[in-house]
């Protein structure tokens, strides 16, 4: 065997490194001389400029002496600089960020050395990012607040960095020139101009992350129609490679200027980000987001895996068509699946009442294609659309990915039903995150108890649970299941009434039961309150929260092995009340529970104890 | 289809051939070597760590192989160390050593990260001074080089 300690291998000692933090790096460099020659290299890597404070004199020799060891520079923004990024020597930087002033860091202009050598700041770096345009791969420009008063990059900076756009005299197209290097833009709280933003748009050619936050794009009705003619809108022939988009919060352009300009020619991407900002531009009226589900403006993302929207300001009838647009439009993709077996088995083994037959034999889940080796299957992982008119038409249209979603969000749509969130949980196999609003208990009773096809959720991944079950039951009306005895049309009477409700409890908690990768169980996040919006359906009385106590079926969970977090409903008046007896089960039975959130009762007092109680095991409370 | 390895002192391992595949370096030489019965030696690595990495790449064979980032990563965390792993690793340090040696000689990413990761989770919050005990590192540094280090890299400790 080898008698050296891995201790003295350079790169045994970097992957080390790499697991410490600062303070620790600078220990681990005194040590010893072979160590200090390691560790050096690593305390150097990431560096923030700053003006130090006089007790260090040297620090921007220090600087200078290590500047090949620096591979991410931070430097706070200032409207003149003071020489220091001149001659500060870097050439193998990979990332750079410049951030809003920040007092912290003091300011750079204020310099000790030749006051008569100031040069404009955006001058000064972009002769750096020219100085290391082999090396560079994530550029981030961060201004703040209010953005007007801050000077702006300009457009020669903007050159610099990213190429000439197709409108300057001394563009080449990029295939004549090697392509630069630059991975990821992020920009935040910036004001582009037409010049600026056509070197942006034109780096979506080597671009693979693009990143626009807060910011104003100064955008002209001429420009943006030749970019983008609303009469022979072909895709950009350009080649993109932009395969990660976030817009969020974009001011200067409509909500389909943005659709139909940015982000529908980027046809290589893998994610998208559009959060609409708040105000709504002067024209988005005449042009709303609707206009973009027209066949030539649709966007054609052959590998798009997670979509994320927000945007109150349009309509929600706009995004329910919009979104099922998308949707359809989104190819499914041919890959052998094994995730077929997956449905089996779970059906094979369900079987959480003695009364229901016990061959749970399901031969066809609504919606989805029977997966055969070989046949086709979706990439669509995340959709989060929280707040928005998701509704009907999406929901058919997202039938077709209920084999492939890991991540989905529709939390707060009002168009959602509860018998559209039951059959997602009873449809998605490999179900991951689920934020949704609620599921009442007559649709998960009408699955179990239905005589044709008990159904359980097939989601057995489930980690995130979101969703608020409310016990009350909903209005009678055609969709009710007459022939079940538990929705006779006679009134029941009180211990008939009382049975049915235990009854109904326990097949709630049996459910949950099978989702033994739960980590995370909310009940509360999606409450129907007054003010936001409730599921499709109204229940006749006001929401009824599950009860959370053994007698119910509690016990039935101790099979949730994984949970570390919970959440009861947060808003006093509403609470639930939780016995001490259900918050020692907990306890004795969740190992990894780390944090409770929400109210253990109406009255303080009560729950007083109760907090005291998991304070002393080292379990948060909210 | 099983592969046979030998360590330093001549003992046979018989593994599967997905198992064994976790080592890369044991992947390029069945590719090389082809369908072959002859047994891998590995003159490197002792039996009782042979048996500790194969027993480590059983528990792990069914993983997601790690992808070559090409990128400096940032800062890492140590403090996600699965369960079992942790317990894998409770060894007295001359193994932990020689598993971290092993596993970068059979390249092997995964093992050697969380050989890497427990080191540093031993480093930190420890005075250079601990350091080299636990270590048993010689200092070789004169006093004055110590000061001048330390003083050079004052301005990062006020962080």
């Amino acid at each position: 065997m080898d008698q050296t300690c891995p201790l003295e291998i350079p790169e045994i000692q970097r992957i080390i490194g790499s697991f410490l933090d600062m303070g620790d790096l600078l220990v681990c460099a005194r040590v010893c001389r072979s160590w200090h020659e390691t560790f050096k290299r690593l305390i150097w890597i990431h560096v923030v400029l700053r003006m130090p404070g006089p007790q260090f004199p040297s620090y921007h020799e220090q600087i200078r002496a290590h500047a090949q060891h620096i591979r991410s520079l931070t430097i706070p923004y200032c409207p003149f600089q003071d020489s220091i990024l001149d001659e500060i020597g870097c050439t193998l930087l990979e990332t750079l960020n410049i951030l809003p002033p920040n007092d912290l860091v003091g300011d750079l202009s204020k310099g000790s050395r030749n006051g008569l050598r100031r040069r404009p700041f955006w001058d000064s770096l972009a002769d750096l990012i020219s100085s290391n345009k082999r090396s560079l791969r994530h550029l981030k420009l961060q201004m703040s607040i209010p953005i007007v008063q801050r000077p702006h990059p300009t457009p020669s900076f903007w050159e610099a960095a990213l190429g000439p756009s197709p409108f300057s005299l001394s563009f080449v197209p990029s295939t004549l020139l090697e392509r630069p290097r630059l991975r990821t833009l992020k920009l935040c709280r910036l004001v582009l101009s037409l010049e600026s933003w056509a070197c942006i748009w034109n780096a979506r050619t080597f671009l693979e992350t693009l990143h626009i936050e807060s910011s104003v794009i100064a955008s002209d009705d001429l420009f943006f129609n030749a970019h983008g003619d609303s009469d022979s809108a072909a895709p950009d022939a350009e080649e993109t490679t932009l395969q990660h988009l976030t817009l969020a919060h974009l001011r200067g352009m409509t909500a389909l200027d943005q659709l139909r300009c940015i982000i529908a020619p980027c046809l290589a991407l893998k994610s998208l980000c559009w959060q609409l900002h708040p105000r709504p531009h002067a024209r988005d009226r005449e042009a709303p987001l609707a206009f973009g589900i027209r066949p030539r403006w649709v966007p054609q993302w052959s590998q798009l895996e997670s979509f994320y929207f927000s945007g109150k300001n349009e309509s929600f009838h706009n995004h329910d068509s919009l979104f099922s647009v998308i949707l359809d439009q989104l190819p499914i993709n041919s890959c052998s699946s094994s995730s077929n077996n997956t449905i089996d088995h779970i059906n094979n083994n369900f079987n959480y009442n003695n009364n229901i037959n016990n061959n749970n034999r399901i031969s066809t889940l609504r919606g989805i294609p029977r997966k055969e080796n070989g046949e086709d299957n979706s990439i669509l992982r995340k959709w989060h659309t929280p707040t928005s008119g998701f509704g009907g038409k999406a929901y058919m249209s997202l039938e077709r990915h209920f084999g492939s979603i890991q991540d989905l969000d529709l939390s707060f749509c009002e168009n959602v039903t509860s018998t559209m969130v039951q059959e997602i949980l009873c449809s998605c196999p490999v179900l991951v995150h689920i934020n949704a609003n609620t599921i009442h208990i007559d649709d998960i009773q009408r699955a179990t108890h239905d005589s044709q096809e008990p159904r359980p959720w097939v989601c057995t991944r489930l980690r995130t649970w979101c969703i608020f079950i409310d016990m009350a039951p909903k209005p009678s009306n055609s969709q009710v299941n007459s022939s079940s005895p538990f929705f006779t049309k006679t009134k029941p009477s009180l211990t008939t009434r009382a049975q049915q409700y235990q009854q109904e409890q326990r097949d709630v908690f049996e459910r949950l039961a099978l989702l033994k990768d739960l980590e995370s169980l909310d009940l509360d996040y999606n409450f129907p309150r007054p003010n936001r919006g409730r599921t499709g359906q109204q229940a006749t009385a006001g929401p009824k929260t599950l009860i959370w106590d053994l007698e119910h079926g509690l016990d039935a969970l101790k099979a949730l092995t994984k949970i570390q977090t919970i959440a009861f409903i947060r808003n006093r008046a509403d609470a639930q009340h939780i016995p001490m007896a259900s918050v020692e089960w907990m306890i004795q039975h969740w190992p990894r529970l780390y944090k409770v959130d929400g109210r253990l009762g109406k009255q303080k007092a009560n729950e007083s104890m109760l907090l005291r109680l998991l304070r002393e095991c080292d379990i948060e409370t909210g | 289809m099983t592969i046979t390895l030998t360590s330093l002192d001549n003992l046979e391992f018989k593994v599967d051939k997905d198992v064994a595949e976790r080592s890369v370096l044991i992947k390029n030489m069945i590719e090389d070597v082809g369908e072959s019965d002859s047994p891998i030696p590995l003159p490197n690595v002792t039996s009782a760590v042979l048996k500790k990495v194969i027993e480590y790449c059983e528990h792990h064979r069914h993983d997601p192989v790690p992808v070559q980032d090409e990128s400096d990563d940032p800062r890492k965390r140590s403090n996600d160390i699965e369960e079992w792993d942790m317990k894998f690793m409770q060894v007295d340090q001359e193994m932990l050593f020689e598993i971290i040696l092993a596993a970068n000689y059979l390249d092997i990413k995964p093992l050697l990260d969380v050989g890497c990761k427990t080191v540093a989770n031993i480093i930190k919050g420890k005075t250079p001074e601990e350091i080299r005990k636990v270590f048993n590192i010689v200092n070789d540094f004169t006093p004055e080089e110590e000061a001048q280090i330390r003083k050079e890299n004052e301005w990062a400790e006020d962080r």
